[in-house]
């Protein structure tokens, strides 16, 4: 699958059925200011019974599967969304990473309050800030993540010289 | 919960000379960042959305359309 990417219709479509979320790594650097590219959304969700109900359904409208070298068609579902914490997917409109936690195991209970409510169009988004952004990011320790931190640090140091 | 900014729809065309953003006046290293601080989020989405349509195009190996080039 080589789906075009759309950012703001992937989170349309969680935010549609009602799924609690935050918005982490590069979308999250984005809306806070940073001018980095991604090629993929990232999403903690908060795992109740509830909400992974509602997070499969949206899943099921995206037509979701894990990423899989081998090539099977594995779809996510209730049982796998509340037993498994990474969820490396392929979607119609793009690569979607659903996650449990980020960074030092920081679940969506731990992120909520490190959040900021954007307005993107007619979504209204928790945003993971700039600064835990940063911070698992650095915990990740990945090259391309590496590769980012000099921007992210630079965009945090500039919004902090700025005021609102 | 932190204060929210602003967000505005995403249907309008980027401006790209916001009012306070003098690419002269800025160090060189900086003007991005400060230019993308400029934006509203949804802008900022859309720059990054830009860039991914972009990159989408040289794969597939089509011509981005250009503005005024026939």
């Amino acid at each position: 699958m080589d789906a075009e990417l759309r950012f703001l219709d992937i989170l349309r479509a969680l935010t549609r059925h009602e799924v609690d979320f935050v918005v982490v790594g590069g979308v999250a650097a984005i809306l806070e200011g940073a001018p980095i590219s991604t090629f993929d959304v990232d999403v903690v969700y908060h795992r109740t019974d509830d909400n992974n109900a509602r997070l499969a359904a949206a899943l099921r409208e995206l037509n979701a599967l894990y990423k899989d070298p081998a090539g099977r068609r594995i779809v996510p579902d209730v049982e796998k969304l509340a037993t498994i914490n990474r969820h490396l997917l392929l979607t119609d409109l793009g690569p979607l990473d659903v996650l449990v936690g980020i960074g030092r195991d920081l679940s969506y209970d731990q992120l909520i309050d490190r959040t900021i409510e954007y307005e993107v169009a007619d979504l209204s988004l928790k945003v993971l800030d700039l600064e835990t952004v940063i911070e698992s990011k650095e915990f990740a320790g990945r090259d391309k993540d590496r590769a980012t931190l000099p921007i992210l640090r630079r965009t945090l140091e500039l919004k902090r010289s700025t005021p609102d | 919960m932190k204060s929210p900014e602003s967000g505005t729809e995403i249907a309008q065309p980027l401006d790209t000379s916001p009012e306070g953003w003098r690419p002269e006046t800025v160090d060189h290293d900086d003007s991005l960042i400060r230019w993308m601080l400029t934006l509203s989020p949804a802008k900022r989405l859309e720059v990054a959305q830009g860039f991914v349509d972009s990159i989408r195009v040289l794969r597939s190996g089509r011509r981005a359309p250009v503005s005024g080039h026939t």
